[in-house]
């Protein structure tokens, strides 16, 4: 099942704007797309992915929308805000900085 | 964020079905995925419950992310704690009663601490004012000093000079006595004191008989309410003090008492107008008359350390320029040993500080260990009742509340219950400090402080809430959720328990507890110790039915023999009175700290040091000793033979005679002052107590009131009752002495009791408190015991039926009592034995580590923790076996 216990904090935000990025999606789709991309590797369940979405919200990083699916059903869609694409970068480069320094320390020591 | 926040709160309604459509819509495309797959409806609605973690809990965990939720879940969490409260009365009330008092307690001294010690003065940037000393030992300063250091001064912009008195105001054919303060021409500028109506005196009106507009005053706003009724046209008008007729410039603002705390004046008058209305008339020029105060106001830019620098530089040039050339060479060295200092004086001056500041830090500790005791009870009844609360935990858990909701649901309830104590304890802070400030308060020292509240004092209490809230609260939150939801759920249905009930930190806090409650109970046990002694003592003279009246010179003052005829015929009169058995003066009254000594000569005994040969000394009537009732031991009282004229006589006290005279030839012999003619001994009196009662027995020595100052006091040795004496003697005064008001009638056990204002509000304080601690400590130790004998209800039912006898049983209970009390002693005692020293200094006639203080401490614990065992214990004795079995 959900396996967000595992990713590192912040880590699940990260995702979560990334997504959204390409375009607006709504809570499924949102955990379609990671576990896609991710080849599986991140599975997010609603019980991480909801309050993450809500908190972005809160924070003002993305927007959620009422929209309707193929099906006609009712559905919230999230879209990334201006400041929630300023954030993406800013995290992209923290992540970044994170993983190179973490590679370097991993592949000296081997 | 505000508008989201708003929203939220108000249309929670909407807010929260959107959250449920969301969540809904999910699990709704999450089942018609597995239907795509080909499985039927319920089976595809079961899949995705599996792999749904359960609506309810994701919208919880959504309501918990979102910022708003704080607000929300606070407001939601304390309708729930209030309504859980109001549930169980009977605990609520016990519990807002035991904070009431433990954080009133602390409230209370703490309006004390801050009124006295922290709260600055009603002035604009109070911070930047300096108060001066010298050598960091005393506040008062002489007028030529003063001066000096105003000339050489460099890092005050400014210097407030005063000095306080009571001063007579002529109200129609009487007089009155007010308090002023006599304020030099730079103390409302340098304050930053404005009136509120009509102007404040400045430099020009700090003159001699007053600058162009002659003789001036400011008044206070209450005087102007009482003298005045608030009428406009008060400025102007002309007062007549002390004989002086001074006209009204400005009225000060409600909150301004000047710089001293503790005192309210009604007038402020240019401090050179003293010299006129003859209080300290003689003292301008003296540098032995240390009658002024002085705070500085520093110039922008400079620290309270380069102040001192300054100050440091400039004393000993001052004090060379003040010192007389034919002063005695050690004193000399004395004053110029001197160095002027300055501390922070934002909070202005209290002659009050330095009797309290000590006793108050202690009683500051005292009631924070009372807090903590009741913080320790609370902590107990709230696990008790949270494992009675198992049912409605486990029942919130499987609801979706996380642990950390139900934590801080638990948390809400107990800072709600704190903050209700606070509410009481504000109350019950603003009634006790009224009433410690009463027992502070003297006739002579009468002390006026502004006991409203400020912020400092509410955040004080807010932040001693919170701090108790989470304190007695966070334990038995955690407590009640540690099973976490299937071993509540399971939980139910007693299992029979057997030893000790889960309960290790609860005992743990008894014995705390009990610890604290001998340390306070101890401390409160030598203070009163302390207090009885004192107020026991005797003093070498018979205080009850003896009345001392304080009378004011007139102004100018009566010197010499005028003087002498005056009070001397008001004596004679007052013997006279109905209900006098005899009366004298004197010119100082005894064990009120003040007097006057000095250093004699004593012929053919040069192997006495100085300090051999002082004497304290008294100018005293006739009837001197059968009105005091000292005894007199040799030779004869002062007569109306001992005039100015006749040869100088003195009178001295048993261990003066015993040290300067060891052969007994006392009597007789001469004694002298240097420079002055002998004085020939007329008479051996008894011991007394002259300064205060803590003194070591003191060498007194007393000469007629006509060879010396003038006498102040009247002593009437009287009848039981004395109303009609008093009345009798007020008519005398105004017939004998129209120009001298009275100052204070009092008895002399009243003038002891207020001596021993310092030493009663300690001991009162702390006996309150001893008395608490043991009160919460005893209902502490009930609680915990009678909720073991409910959770063992079932082992002691099996051990009754399989034949243990009633004794057996009560061991069983007492048992446990028994083991928190002997560790909480032994902590207790532990304690007081090596941390008592820090209270030696207020202690008099009883050791730190008194036995019988401590033996006494120890039995009443004892006897109280017995006692708090004997319910529980006889409650357990009662059990019906079989009842008590079927219930399980």
């Amino acid at each position: 099942m959900a396996k967000s216990s595992d990713l590192l904090q912040g880590t699940l935000d990260l995702l979560i704007l990334r997504t959204l990025e390409l375009k607006p999606l709504h809570g499924v789709g949102v955990a379609d797309r990671i576990e896609q991309v991710t080849q599986g590797v991140f599975v997010v369940g609603p019980g991480s992915l909801f309050p993450a979405l809500h908190r972005l919200a809160e924070k003002g990083w993305i927007e959620g929308e009422w929209g309707e699916l193929e099906s006609g059903r009712r559905a919230r869609f999230y879209a990334l805000t201006g400041s929630g694409r300023a954030q993406l970068a800013k995290e992209k480069r923290n992540w970044l900085k994170v993983t190179t320094a973490m590679n370097q320390v991993l592949t000296e020591e081997s | 964020m505000l508008r989201t926040l708003l929203t939220r709160l108000f249309r929670r309604r909407q807010v929260e079905n959107e959250l449920h459509e969301e969540v809904e819509g999910y699990f709704e495309i999450l089942i018609e995925r597995y239907m795509e797959r080909g499985l039927s409806r319920e089976e595809a609605v079961r899949a995705a419950r599996v792999q749904f973690e359960g609506q309810e809990q994701v919208k919880e965990k959504v309501r918990d992310a979102r910022m708003g939720a704080g607000l929300e879940t606070i407001l939601r969490d304390l309708r729930y704690a209030a309504r859980v409260l109001r549930k169980s009365p009977g605990f609520t009330a016990m519990a807002v009663l035991t904070l009431t008092l433990g954080i009133g307690a602390n409230t209370a001294v703490f309006s004390l601490m801050d009124v006295l010690l922290i709260r600055p003065l009603a002035v604009p940037h109070a911070d930047e004012l300096r108060l001066l000393n010298i050598s960091g030992k005393r506040y008062s300063f002489n007028y030529p000093l003063v001066r000096q250091i105003e000339e050489r001064n460099s890092v005050f912009s400014g210097m407030a000079t005063w000095s306080s008195h009571m001063v007579q105001v002529r109200e129609e054919s009487d007089l009155k006595l007010i308090p002023a303060v006599y304020a030099s021409g730079g103390y409302f500028t340098t304050l930053g004191a404005a009136s509120a109506a009509g102007r404040v005196f400045g430099p020009d009106d700090d003159r001699e008989l007053g600058g162009k507009n002659g003789p001036v005053a400011v008044i206070s706003d209450g005087f102007w309410e009482r003298k005045f009724a608030r009428s406009a046209s008060a400025i102007g008008k002309v007062l007549v003090i002390n004989g002086i007729a001074v006209s009204v410039i400005g009225i000060m603002p409600a909150g301004f008492f000047g710089t001293e705390v503790g005192t309210s004046a009604d007038i402020w008058l240019p401090l050179n107008l003293a010299r006129q209305t003859g209080d300290e008339s003689t003292c301008f020029a003296s540098s032995t008359c240390w009658f002024l105060q002085v705070i500085g106001r520093l110039k922008p830019g400079v620290s309270g350390e380069q102040a001192n620098a300054g100050l440091k530089v400039i004393s000993r040039p001052s004090m060379e320029a003040v010192i007389k050339p034919d002063m005695r060479a050690d004193r000399k060295a004395t004053y110029l040993s001197f160095v002027v200092e300055s501390e922070p004086g934002k909070s202005g001056y209290s002659a009050l500080r330095s009797r309290v500041k000590n006793p108050l830090r202690i009683l500051m500790g005292l009631v924070a260990l009372v807090l903590l005791i009741a913080c320790a009870n609370m902590a107990n009844l709230l696990s008790a009742r949270a494992s009675s609360r198992a049912r409605e935990v486990s029942v919130r858990l499987a609801m979706g509340a996380g642990r950390g909701r139900v934590i801080r649901q638990f948390l809400t309830e107990s800072l709600l219950l704190s903050a209700a104590g606070a509410a009481g304890g504000m109350l019950f802070a603003l009634w006790s400090t009224r009433l410690l400030v009463s027992v502070l308060s003297t006739v002579d020292d009468p002390v006026q402080l502004d006991l409203q509240p400020d912020w400092r004092v509410f955040a004080f209490s807010a932040a001693v809430t919170m701090a108790a809230g989470v304190l007695f609260g966070i334990w038995p939150a955690f407590r009640a959720t540690r099973h976490g939801l299937a071993a509540a759920l399971k939980e139910r249905g007693h299992q029979v328990r057997s030893g000790r009930p889960g309960f290790g930190l609860g005992r743990a806090l008894l014995s705390f507890q009990i610890a604290i409650s001998v340390v306070l109970l101890a401390a409160a046990g030598l203070f009163a110790f302390t207090l009885i002694r004192l107020a026991t003592i005797n003093p070498g003279f018979e205080p009850d039915r003896l009345t001392v009246i304080s009378m004011v010179n007139s102004r100018p003052p009566l010197t010499g023999a005028p003087a002498a005829d005056r009070f001397g015929r008001l004596m004679r009169r007052a013997a006279t009175l109905p209900g006098v058995e005899s009366a004298t003066l004197l010119s100082t009254t005894p064990l009120t700290n003040s007097g006057w000594n000095d250093v004699f000569e004593v012929p053919g005994r040069s192997d006495l040091s100085e300090d051999q040969r002082v004497l304290n000394l008294n100018a005293v009537g006739t009837h001197f000793t059968a009105t005091m009732r000292v005894p007199l031991l040799a030779g004869r009282d002062v007569n109306d033979g001992d005039t100015a004229q006749s040869d100088k006589v003195l009178l001295i006290s048993e261990n003066a005679a015993r040290l300067w005279f060891p052969k007994g030839d006392a009597l007789g012999a001469s004694v002298h002052l240097t420079n002055e003619p002998p004085c020939r001994i007329i008479g051996i009196v008894g011991n007394s107590l002259y300064w205060n009662l803590k003194e070591e027995m003191p060498m007194n020595g007393y000469v007629p009131y006509t060879q010396s100052n003038e006498g102040r006091y009247i002593a009437l040795r009287t009848q039981a009752k004395v109303n009609a004496t008093y009345a009798a003697f007020q008519q005398v005064m105004r017939e004998e002495a129209p120009g001298m008001p009275i100052g204070s009638i009092r008895t002399m056990n009243q003038q002891i009791e207020e001596s021993l204002a310092t030493e009663r509000l300690t001991a009162y304080i702390s006996v309150f408190i001893g008395v608490l601690a043991l009160l919460l400590t005893s209902v502490g130790l009930y609680g915990v015991l009678a909720y073991g004998v409910t959770q063992r209800t079932g082992e002691i039912g099996i051990r009754m039926a399989l034949g243990a006898q009633r004794p057996a049983v009560v061991w069983l209970v007492v048992r446990e009592a028994m083991w928190q009390t002997g560790v909480g002693l032994m902590m207790g005692v532990a304690v007081v034995l090596s941390a008592s020293r820090l209270l030696r200094a207020m202690l008099f006639g009883v050791q730190p580590n008194d036995p019988a203080t401590i033996g006494v401490t120890v039995v009443i614990l004892l006897v109280v923790c017995a006692a708090a065992a004997a319910l529980p214990a006889h409650r357990a004795t009662r059990l019906d076996p079989m009842r008590a079995l079927r219930e399980e």
